[in-house]
């Protein structure tokens, strides 16, 4: 009988052992599957039904009104789209039970101040089980202080200082998906690197933290990968300026063959814009400048050349990926009304395309938690790694919660599969994640 | 001429370009003090709102000419409005410069919002017309035409204005009223009428600014702002009510503005703003100041 | 009544509370000098003002010519012929003393509707201003801006522009404020060559002012009318000596 006993429960042990081994991978890192995404078709950005009950809840910290509203719109679409998606098939496990995804607005205005009180108010009104945003390191920054009080997980997905994470910063409740500057600067001075065709750079930047900072990266990665190449100038212009043209005319005469640029826009627009009035065809190496409806403003003429660098973008050689933007621009074209309806939203590209991207990931991560108690979802997503919507690897690095992942650069040509009113990327180039990395955290060292 | 030459005239018509522009929002923000005692904080809103006007009727008619036309008007007839219904009640109760302050910040914030739910909050774009498209070869230099054209309509409007004010009875009206206008209503104007005008001229040629900037920026909610600022540096350091100064702080901002980007860029941002300060210590009613009150 | 060009019933006048006018009864006859003096406080610019339509009156009637012209605004006063100064120096000192006149001159002629004409075209007005300028001895500093003038100039070229749309009933706010002696005297006889044939009021601090150039005399005091009469009576009335000229040794 002992030995029936023993028997049996080796066995036990034995099929323990073994389904552990069988359930590991599973339970390591997640993926995303377009095999599992629901039937799309009925989603529609401008009338999104929240679920009611007992549900898990992400708050949306973005700006809502004022002039950057756009920006909230954008963002509400592609969280949306993963929560319509999560919620038909069932929701995530939370607690043991299937949780449906409810998604709340935040409106920070944009501002320090009403960034804190929404932040808040999502917190102790709402009981969001997550916070999600945002533009603006500054904001960004007092989010993570709000995240930290109330012990709430902060998904931070839109900004990319390289402050937010250091020392000084840290804190075990923030995840960053966005790349960093760091990353940004290694990226584009990598692919130039490798490209070797151009070796003269101008800077043109907006005056702010953020458009110095970037600068500083881009100059270091040069020192890093191309020493080669010389910077032959470098100028900072206030926010939202209105005319660019002393800037150009000195980049021009400066001989640069290439103009580096951080500006987002409006700024990133009209200043290619202008220098196309200009007569100043210098391209532009650009993170910010990929927005269609600006670009369509200035013509497949005027958008010929432009230099992106992301780290999510659309490739007509990556099926997995060409997959889901297909399944996208269908629906765009079929269903979405304005604003839904512009060249804006099209494909799910760039911004759109990480957006969803990492809040699938987030998902996927409290999921596999099981659980919204932020001590558990921070042991899973340390460390974790996720295959993103083309198969792409994403990490978070566990020292300092910042993303790990290969980037791209791509040259906008005329004619291009995507876009028929303005210049496009259609070889994408790939800088392994090795080259582009984020700055080495105090923690990590 | 050599790229070096090139390059200082090129700074120079970007300086006139951006001047002729900036004179165009200052010379009625000017005005409007100088007879009105009023501070127009409303003035760069109306700046914007013609931009989107502009925006608008090339949507519906696809012609530049039309939208250059109908949208300084549309602009002046809602300034016309403003002071007619507004302004007037608001002076009439005798709260003096608070009243209007918070009358034209109001009609500010009025204007951003309408803007935002009538157009949405993203940024539009508005093409330049394709005859003014490219670039002239003068001399060597390659220029786009379009901003010469805007130094043209500019330099016809300036004139226009000039011929106003110092020429006709109208514009006897309008600089008598700058200094005294208790005085010219005691000679039988009726004041009111005229005010009315002014105003009205003055957000039209804020107006004429509004469409001429279009093309070269994107229309957007936050379009008014530093043109705004710009604008009221102007006619702080130029002296509230003058036109001369008006013209000649415009223009000298807009070379200042080239010029430092040119030279000391990492100054560039600040130095209207020191310049405003050198010039108010010495001459605290800006340099063609003419109001003493 | 007949007679009187302007007048005034009852008048009330208050300044967020503060009674400045309480009950004012006054009578200009046409073709007189009409002086109104008293002591500080007595609402003499009040009542100037409220007449000129600057302030309407709380209670009470301003008539002129016949008409109730209560609350009239400045430039319907001035259409119906009443002509004014103000205290503080009101030229347009930006323009010159040429542009000054010639504002006076077209309001006169009457070209208020076509705004858009030249006016250096004009050449009626043009003969016109210079015929001005020289009467009062300004032809010389035509081109000169108004406040580059002497003062004694600046006051004349005031004077003068108020009397410049030929009105019927000139009102002159203090004319000889600030001048010296000199300018003082041969501003008074300025203003007594400018205004031979009409009816004048004016407010005034100088006595010798007054007494030379009013033929009768209205004495304000706590927004009251305290006397009326010619400049002989009032310089012996008992009362007014009392309010007023008591302190001021006249």
């Amino acid at each position: 009988m002992r030995k029936v006993l023993k028997s049996v429960s080796f066995f036990i042990f034995l099929c323990l052992t073994a389904s552990l081994f069988l359930i590991g991978p599973a339970l390591a890192g997640g993926e995303f599957k377009l095999e599992d995404m629901s039937d799309m078709s009925d989603f529609d950005p401008n009338n999104f039904q929240n679920p009611t009950g007992d549900t898990f809840k992400i708050g949306v910290l973005q700006i809502f009104s004022g002039p950057g509203a756009g920006n909230g719109e954008l963002f509400w679409i592609t969280t949306c789209w993963v929560a319509h998606d999560i919620n038909k098939r069932g929701g995530i496990m939370i607690d043991g039970k299937k949780k449906l995804i409810e998604v709340i607005k935040g409106d920070t205005m944009g501002k320090p101040a009403t960034t804190k009180k929404a932040a808040e108010k999502l917190v102790l009104e709402d009981k969001v089980d997550v916070l999600w945003g945002t533009s603006g390191s500054h904001l960004a920054l007092v989010i993570q202080g709000v995240a930290d009080r109330y012990k709430k997980i902060f998904h931070q997905s839109l900004s990319m200082s390289d402050s937010l994470m250091d020392e000084k910063n840290f804190n075990k409740y923030t995840f960053q998906t966005m790349w960093s500057t760091n990353q940004v600067g290694e990226t584009t001075a990598y692919f130039y690197s490798q490209r070797k065709k151009e070796k003269k750079f101008y800077i043109i930047c907006q005056d702010y933290l953020f458009g110095h900072s970037l600068a500083e990266s881009f100059k270091k990665g040069l020192t890093k990968y191309y020493p080669e190449a010389e910077v032959v100038g470098e100028d900072y212009h206030p926010l939202f300026a209105k005319d660019f043209a002393p800037y150009l005319t000195k980049a021009k005469a400066s001989g640069a063959e290439v103009i580096f640029t951080g500006d987002w826009l409006p700024d990133g627009g009209n200043l290619v814009k202008q220098a196309r009035q200009l007569g100043v065809n210098v391209p532009f190496a650009n993170i910010f400048i990929d927005e269609p409806n600006a670009l369509s403003a200035i013509g497949p003429e005027g958008t010929k050349g432009l230099v992106n660098l992301n780290q999510y973008m659309g490739d007509a050689n990556n099926e997995k990926g060409m997959a889901f933007g297909n399944k996208w621009k269908e629906l765009w074209e079929t269903k979405w009304e304005a604003p839904y309806n512009t060249l804006l939203y099209k494909w799910p590209g760039g911004t759109i395309g990480y957006a969803v991207e990492t809040t699938y990931w987030m998902l996927d991560v409290f999921n596999r938690a099981g659980s919204s108690d932020p001590e558990k979802v921070i042991k899973v997503w340390e460390g974790d790694v996720y295959k993103g919507i083309g198969g792409n690897r994403l990490e978070m690095r566990a020292c300092d919660h910042v993303v790990i992942r290969d980037t791209y650069a791509t040259e906008y040509v005329y004619p291009n599969p995507w876009f028929t009113e303005l210049s496009s990327g259609t070889e994408v180039f790939t800088i392994p994640a090795e080259k582009s990395m984020p700055v080495d955290g105090a923690r990590c060292k | 001429m050599s790229p070096v030459t090139a390059m200082y005239v090129a700074q120079a018509i970007h300086g006139l370009t951006y001047g002729m522009l900036l004179f165009l929002v200052a010379s009625g923000l000017t005005l409007i003090f100088g007879m009105m005692g009023i501070l127009n904080l409303a003035h760069a809103s109306f700046f914007m709102l013609s931009a989107y006007f502009c925006y608008q009727v090339v949507a519906w008619t696809d012609s530049f000419w039309i939208a250059l036309i109908l949208a300084p008007i549309g602009t002046g007839l809602v300034g016309i409005i403003v002071e007619r219904f507004l302004l007037r009640k608001v002076q009439k109760l005798g709260l003096g410069h608070i009243g209007d302050l918070l009358l034209t910040l109001g009609i500010a914030l009025v204007i951003s919002e309408a803007v935002k739910t009538i157009w949405g909050t993203e940024s539009h774009q508005v093409l330049i017309p394709p005859s003014l498209q490219g670039l002239v070869t003068v001399a060597g230099l390659e220029y786009p035409i379009y901003r010469l054209f805007i130094i043209g309509l500019s330099l016809v409007i300036l004139g226009a204005l000039a011929f106003i004010l110092f020429k006709t009875r109208l514009g006897m009206i309008i600089r008598a009223a700058v200094s005294d206008r208790d005085m010219v209503s005691a000679l039988g104007i009726n004041m009111p009428r005229v005010f009315m005008f002014v105003f009205g001229v003055g957000t039209l040629m804020a107006g004429v600014a509004g469409v001429a900037a279009a093309p070269m920026l994107t229309v957007f909610p936050g379009l008014a702002d530093q043109i705004g600022l710009d604008a009221f540096v102007v006619v702080v350091v130029g002296g509230f009510g003058s036109l001369l100064g008006a013209v000649v702080v415009s223009l000298f901002l807009g070379e200042l503005n080239s010029f430092g980007i040119q030279f000391i860029p990492r100054l560039a941002p600040v130095l209207v703003f020191l310049f405003m300060a050198l010039v108010l210590s010495f001459k605290p009613m800006g340099f063609f100041g003419e109001r003493d009150e | 009544m007949s007679t009187s060009i302007l007048e005034t019933k009852d008048l009330f006048y208050d300044y967020s509370g503060l009674q400045v006018l309480t009950g004012v009864n006054l009578q200009v006859e046409k073709g007189e000098r009409h002086a109104i003096i008293g002591p500080n406080g007595a609402g003499k610019t009040t009542l100037f003002n409220v007449i000129t339509g600057l302030y309407a009156p709380c209670r009470g009637k301003v008539i002129f010519k016949g008409q109730n012209v209560s609350g009239f605004k400045p430039h319907k006063l001035s259409r119906l012929g009443m002509g004014r100064s103000f205290q503080i120096t009101s030229t347009f000192h930006n323009l010159t003393a040429f542009e000054n006149i010639r504002m006076g001159v077209l309001s006169r002629m009457g070209i208020r509707f076509n705004m858009f004409q030249r006016v250096d075209k004009l050449k009626d007005v043009t003969r016109e201003t210079d015929v001005v300028l020289r009467r009062i001895n300004l032809h010389r500093e035509s081109a000169v801006p108004a406040n580059a003038l002497s003062y004694g100039k600046h006051r004349a070229l005031e004077v003068s522009l108020a009397m410049s749309t030929n009105p019927d009933l000139v009102m002159l706010d203090e004319p000889t404020a600030g001048m010296s002696r000199d300018e003082t005297h041969s501003a008074v006889d300025l203003i007594r060559r400018l205004t031979e044939g009409k009816t004048m009021v004016i407010v005034e601090h100088d006595m010798d002012v007054v007494f030379s150039l009013a033929d009768r005399i209205t004495v304000l005091h706590h927004g009251k009318v305290l006397a009326v009469g010619a400049p002989n009576e009032i310089k012996n009335m008992q009362e007014v000596k009392d309010a007023y000229l008591g302190h001021g040794g006249v």
